[in-house]
C-alpha cells in the first residue's frame, strides 16, 4: 500500500509539516503566513456582494471599500502559497436596483495560478448597483471550482444584505455540501442587524463585522482557518483515566452536512499516546469511535489555535462464551449464537458466536443464547480487569420419530406451565435437534389420526452432549 | 330374593358429537344428533330363575321394551338396537360364540324387539367379552359426526368363557369407543365385584323396582352426557383452524389437566374432546404467540362448544441456495417489541397469528424487516436475497473492520482479529468500506480504506 494511493472524496486526510498560529482579535497581521499542505490544494472562492447598499458609508469610507482593501491586503500576503488558490465572483453588480435582476452574478476571474494582480484590478473596477441574489450566485459558485478530489474548496461569503430574491441560499449551501461541492461556507456580515444571524447561520459559519477594522481580522482569521489544518487526538480512556485503549476504528462526520469527512484507525505512537492527526477546524464534527456498542460523541468543536485532545471513556473488556463439556462435532444447527444487548436496552448491539472471545466497552449486558430452549442471562459484567466468561452445557442430540406426519410440538414446563420451544415439522418424520439438558414434553398427533383422543403425549429428558431417541 | 343378582352393565360408547352453529354469515346450522343404543341382553341359563312371581329374564323383557317404547315416544332421534347372547345352544354345548344381533337399529323398533324377545328361551354360557366385541359390526355409521354411540350390558353372571371384559375394554378404546359402564347389582360375592372394577361402575338393584329406577338413571345417563368441543375461529368467526396443541389447566389449582392437538372430523366440523365435565379450566391455544382463554365452566347434560378467536396467517422465509449454504435462523418478533417471540429457520413456513410482526434475520450484516403484515389464511413471502462473497488477501499484518454504508452512515459488520494472508467472508448484497492499518503501526494517518459492493451470489476480491 503505497502512499499514492487514492482515496475517494469523503476520506481526504493530509499532514501538516508546518503551521504558524495568528492571533486573533486586536493585532495586525503579520506578513507571509506560512502553511504548507503535501497533499492537498485549497481553493477559495471569493463572493463579493455588489449590490446598491454597498455604497453606503461605513466609518472612513463606503462598504465597499473597505472590504476591497481588507481582501486586496489578504492577497498580498497568503497570495503567494503554493497549492492555494483564489478566484472571486461578483453579484448585483452589473445591472442597476430598479431593474431587480435576481441573475447578476459573474465570475470575474476564475481559478488558475497565478491571477492574484488580476483580482486585485478587476476588484477596483466593480462598482455596487443591484440587488441581492445570494441563492443563485451559491448555486452558480458550484460550477467556479473544477472538479478535483483532492482538493478543499472554500467559499467566503461577504455580503450587507439577506437575500432579496426568491432563493433559499440555506437550502442550496446544504445541497452543495452534500454533493461535496464546497465544505461549509464562511460567511462575514457587514453592518446586518442581530435579527438575521439566524438566518445566515443556517448557510456557513456567520461572522459578524460590527466595525470598520473588524472585518479584515475577521477576513484574515478565517483564511486563516480555511488554510489550515489543525491537530488532534482522541484519548481512549481506560477505568484509571489512562489513554491506554486503541486499535479501534473512528469516523468523523461532518456535523453540519452530515457527510463522513474522516475514517481511521486509532493508533498509538512510539511513546505509547495517541497518535496525533490533523483534520479540518472549519466544521463540528460528530464522532463514532466504533467500540461495541458504539461511542458518540456530539458536536465536537475544534479549535484551530490549539492541539485538540478530545476525550472518552472508552473502557474495555472482555466477554468469552463457550460450551461445557465434549461438544459433538455435527452441530445441528452450526455455531450457536448468542445475541447480545445493553442492559435494560432493546437494541441487539452484537451476535456473538459461542467458542469466541469479543471485546464489549465495560458494563453490563443481558444474554439472549439462541439455544432450544433460549437462555437468558441479564447483566453479565464485563470488566476491564479480567474476561468474563460465559458458560453453558453443550446440547444433547434428540431425534424425534414418527411413523406418520403429524402436528405437535415440544415443551418446556415453566411456573406458567407449558411453553411451547419448538413446533415440529408437519411433513417429515424424523427430525434431529440440538436441545439444552432439561426435561421436556411433545404433544403430538398424525396426520391419519382423526380423533383428539389419539394425541400422544410424552416425556423425555436430555443430557448434555449426549443423543437421544424420541419414537411417537 | 336377596340372593338374587341382577347386575345391569351399561357400557357406554361414546362417539362424536358435533354440533354446527349459526355463525352469522357462515352456512353452518344447528342439528340433532341421532344416539343408537344397543341393549345386550343375558341369555344364559341362570337368566331362568325365579324373582318376584316371574323369571329374571321376563322382568327385564318387559322392563327393556318399556322404556325402549317410552323412549320412541319422545324422542325420535333415539335408535335401539338388541344383541342376545347365550340363548342359542343348551348348556350342555359349552358353545362361547354363542351371541347374535337380534334386532338390528332401525327407527321405531319396540315393537319388533318385543317380538322378538317373546321367541328367545335363556339357556346357556355366558360369553359377555365376545359379545361386547361383536357389538362394533352392529352399529351401522361408526364413524361419522352426528351419531352417539351406546351400548348397555345387561347380565346377572360373571363372564364364565375365556374371554376378559377388561382387555376388550382396551380394545374397544384403541377405536375410539370409550367403555363408561355401570354395574347394578345385590348380595354379589365381593371377589365378583372386583371383576367388574376394571370394566365401570358398580350399582345395586335389590328388586324390580329399584331395576327400573337404575335403568332409567343409565338411559338418561347416556343420552345426556356433557360433552365439549374446541371451536378455533378465523378471521371470518368460522372455526377453521385446526392441528394446533391445546393445553386444560384447572383454574382453581393451575395444574395440567390436558394436553390435545386440535382434530378436526371434517372440514369445519371440531372433534369432541374428553373432558371432565366437572371443573373450571383455563385453556391455552398454542398458537404463537399464543392464545388464552380463562375461566371456562361445562353446562352438564349438553354438548358444549368452547369459542377461541385464533385468526391466523402463514410466514414463508426464504432465500435461494448458495455455495457454502449456511442455515440462518430469523428472529421474529411483534412489530415494535424488542422482545424475541420466536426463531424461524429460513426457508421454512408458520403460522403465526394475524397481526404485524417484525424480522430480523441473522445474515451478516444482519437484514431487517419492520411491519410485516400477516392476514388470514394468506402467506406473506418474505425473500431474502443471497449473499456474495468477498475474498480478502493482506500481504501484511493489518487491523482491519468493515462497515455497511448507508446513506453515508458507516456501521460496522465486522471486526478482524488481526487479519493477515487470505480470508473470505460472505456479506448481503450493498456498499461496504473497508478500512484497515498495519498493526504496530505509530501513525494513523496510514489508515486505508477500500469501497467495494457486493452483489447477491457473486464473488469480490481485495488485495492489500
Amino acid at each position: 500500500m503505497k502512499k499514492n494511493i487514492r482515496h475517494i472524496t469523503s476520506l481526504v486526510f493530509n499532514i501538516l509539516s508546518i503551521l504558524t498560529i495568528m492571533g486573533v482579535a486586536g493585532h495586525r497581521v503579520v506578513a507571509q503566513t506560512t502553511i504548507r499542505s503535501e497533499y492537498e490544494k485549497t481553493r477559495i472562492l471569493l463572493l463579493l456582494d455588489g449590490s446598491q447598499s454597498m455604497f453606503r458609508d461605513w466609518e472612513t469610507s463606503t462598504r465597499m471599500n473597505v472590504a476591497k482593501a481588507a481582501i486586496t491586503d489578504i492577497l498580498d500576503s497568503v497570495g503567494g502559497n503554493e497549492n492555494t488558490y483564489f478566484a472571486l465572483r461578483v453579484y448585483g453588480h452589473q445591472s442597476p436596483e430598479n431593474i431587480r435582476d435576481c441573475k447578476d452574478t459573474k465570475l470575474e476571474v476564475p481559478f488558475s495560478s497565478g491571477n492574484i494582480e488580476r483580482i486585485k484590478s478587476r476588484l477596483k473596477t466593480i462598482r455596487p448597483r443591484g440587488t441581492t441574489p445570494i441563492a443563485y450566485s451559491l448555486e452558480k459558485s458550484a460550477t467556479d471550482f473544477p472538479k478535483d478530489p483532492a482538493s478543499r474548496n472554500i467559499i467566503i461569503l461577504i455580503t450587507d444584505g439577506i437575500e432579496s430574491c426568491d432563493g433559499d441560499p440555506c437550502a442550496v449551501s446544504l445541497a452543495l455540501q452534500k454533493k461535496n461541492i464546497f465544505i461549509k461556507p464562511f460567511i462575514i456580515g457587514i453592518g446586518l442587524s442581530t435579527d438575521y444571524t439566524r438566518k445566515m447561520e443556517c448557510i456557513g459559519s456567520y461572522y459578524n463585522a460590527k466595525r470598520e477594522r473588524d472585518f479584515k481580522i475577521i477576513l484574515m482569521n478565517i483564511v486563516e482557518i480555511a488554510l489550515s489544518s489543525t491537530s488532534a487526538q482522541v484519548s481512549l480512556l481506560d477505568q484509571q483515566g489512562k489513554p491506554t485503549e486503541t486499535d479501534v476504528n473512528m469516523t468523523f462526520y461532518d456535523q453540519f452536512s452530515g457527510l463522513i469527512r474522516y475514517n481511521f484507525y486509532h493508533t498509538l505512537n512510539q511513546r505509547g499516546m495517541p497518535d496525533t492527526f490533523f483534520i479540518d477546524p472549519v466544521n463540528k464534527y460528530d464522532i463514532t469511535i466504533h467500540t461495541t456498542p458504539e461511542i458518540r460523541i456530539r458536536e465536537v468543536e475544534i479549535f484551530h489555535n490549539k492541539h485538540n485532545d478530545i476525550r472518552t471513556n472508552a473502557a474495555q473488556g472482555n466477554l468469552q462464551m463457550e460450551l461445557r463439556g465434549i461438544t459433538m462435532k455435527d452441530h445441528v444447527h452450526g455455531r450457536i449464537k448468542c445475541l447480545v444487548r445493553k442492559a435494560g436496552g432493546d437494541e441487539i448491539i452484537y451476535v456473538q458466536d459461542f467458542n469466541t472471545s469479543y471485546k464489549y466497552l465495560v458494563g453490563k449486558y443481558d444474554l439472549e443464547i439462541l439455544t432450544l430452549p433460549r437462555i437468558i442471562m441479564k447483566d453479565v459484567d464485563v470488566s476491564q480487569t479480567k474476561t468474563t466468561i460465559i458458560q453453558i452445557p453443550g446440547p444433547g442430540l434428540v431425534s424425534v420419530i414418527r411413523k406418520y406426519a403429524g402436528y405437535g410440538a415440544i415443551f418446556i414446563e415453566t411456573e406458567d406451565g407449558y411453553e411451547k420451544i419448538y413446533t415440529l415439522n408437519e411433513n417429515s418424520i424424523t427430525e434431529l435437534l440440538a436441545m439444552q439438558p432439561g426435561k421436556y414434553h411433545i404433544v403430538f398427533r398424525s396426520k391419519n389420526a382423526k380423533q383428539t383422543r389419539q394425541t400422544i403425549e410424552k416425556t423425555f429428558i436430555v443430557n448434555s452432549n449426549v443423543s437421544v431417541s424420541v419414537k411417537l | 330374593m336377596r340372593e338374587t343378582v341382577i347386575f345391569v352393565l351399561a357400557i357406554t360408547a361414546l362417539s362424536w358429537i358435533p354440533y354446527q352453529i349459526n355463525a352469522g354469515t357462515s352456512s353452518f346450522y344447528r342439528k340433532e344428533p341421532i344416539t343408537q343404543i344397543l341393549f345386550i341382553l343375558d341369555g344364559s341359563g341362570s337368566m331362568k330363575a325365579g324373582w318376584e312371581g316371574t323369571t329374571r329374564f321376563e322382568i327385564a323383557k318387559r322392563l327393556l321394551v318399556q322404556t325402549i317404547d317410552s323412549i320412541e315416544k319422545a324422542n325420535q332421534n333415539v335408535r335401539f338396537a338388541l344383541r342376545v347372547f347365550g340363548h342359542q345352544y343348551p348348556k350342555s354345548e359349552n358353545n362361547c360364540k354363542d351371541s347374535k344381533l337380534e334386532v338390528a337399529f332401525a327407527a321405531n323398533n319396540a315393537d319388533k324387539i318385543r317380538r322378538k324377545l317373546d321367541l328367545v328361551h335363556p339357556q346357556g354360557w355366558t360369553p359377555i367379552a365376545y359379545s361386547i366385541f361383536n357389538s362394533m359390526n352392529d352399529f351401522p355409521i361408526l364413524n361419522q359426526g352426528g351419531v352417539h354411540n351406546i351400548i348397555i350390558l345387561i347380565t346377572d353372571g360373571v363372564e364364565n368363557c375365556e374371554g376378559d371384559p377388561c382387555a376388550i375394554g382396551e380394545e374397544l378404546l384403541k377405536r375410539g369407543i370409550v367403555l363408561k359402564p355401570f354395574i347394578i347389582g345385590l348380595g354379589m360375592d365381593m371377589e365378583d365385584i372386583a371383576k367388574f372394577d376394571c370394566v365401570g361402575q358398580f350399582y345395586d338393584a335389590a328388586d324390580r323396582e329399584a331395576f327400573a329406577n337404575t335403568l332409567d338413571i343409565v338411559v338418561s345417563q347416556a343420552l345426556h352426557n356433557t360433552t365439549a368441543q374446541v371451536n378455533l375461529l378465523d378471521d371470518y368467526g368460522n372455526p377453521t383452524q385446526t392441528n394446533v396443541e391445546m393445553t386444560f389447566y384447572n383454574a382453581f389449582t393451575d395444574e395440567i389437566e390436558y394436553n390435545f392437538v386440535h382434530t378436526m372430523i371434517s372440514p369445519g366440523v371440531p372433534d369432541t374432546i374428553p373432558i371432565n365435565p366437572v371443573g373450571k379450566y383455563n385453556l391455552v391455544v398454542h398458537t404463537i404467540p399464543p392464545t388464552f382463554k380463562y375461566n371456562i365452566e361445562l353446562t352438564p347434560g349438553r354438548h358444549n362448544i368452547i369459542p377461541v378467536d385464533v385468526p391466523q396467517g402463514i410466514l414463508s422465509i426464504s432465500m435461494d441456495r448458495f455455495a457454502g449454504s449456511e442455515e440462518f435462523q430469523c428472529l421474529i418478533r411483534q412489530a415494535g417489541s424488542p422482545q424475541t417471540l420466536t426463531l424461524q429457520d429460513i426457508n421454512s413456513k408458520q403460522n403465526y397469528l394475524v397481526g404485524s410482526y417484525d424480522i430480523e434475520v441473522l445474515t451478516l450484516p444482519r437484514v431487517r424487516y419492520y411491519n410485516v403484515e400477516l392476514s388470514q389464511s394468506t402467506t406473506q413471502e418474505i425473500n431474502i436475497p443471497k449473499p456474495g462473497k468477498l475474498n480478502l488477501n493482506s500481504r501484511s499484518a493489518v487491523v482491519a473492520s468493515i462497515f455497511s454504508d448507508i446513506e453515508g452512515i458507516f456501521e460496522k459488520v465486522i471486526e478482524f482479529e488481526p487479519l493477515h494472508g487470505r480470508t473470505s467472508v460472505n456479506l448481503q448484497p450493498g456498499n461496504y468500506v473497508l478500512v484497515y492499518r498495519e498493526v504496530g503501526s505509530y501513525e494513523s494517518a496510514s489508515s486505508e480504506s477500500k469501497k467495494f459492493i457486493i452483489r447477491s451470489g457473486a464473488i469480490s476480491n481485495i488485495e492489500f
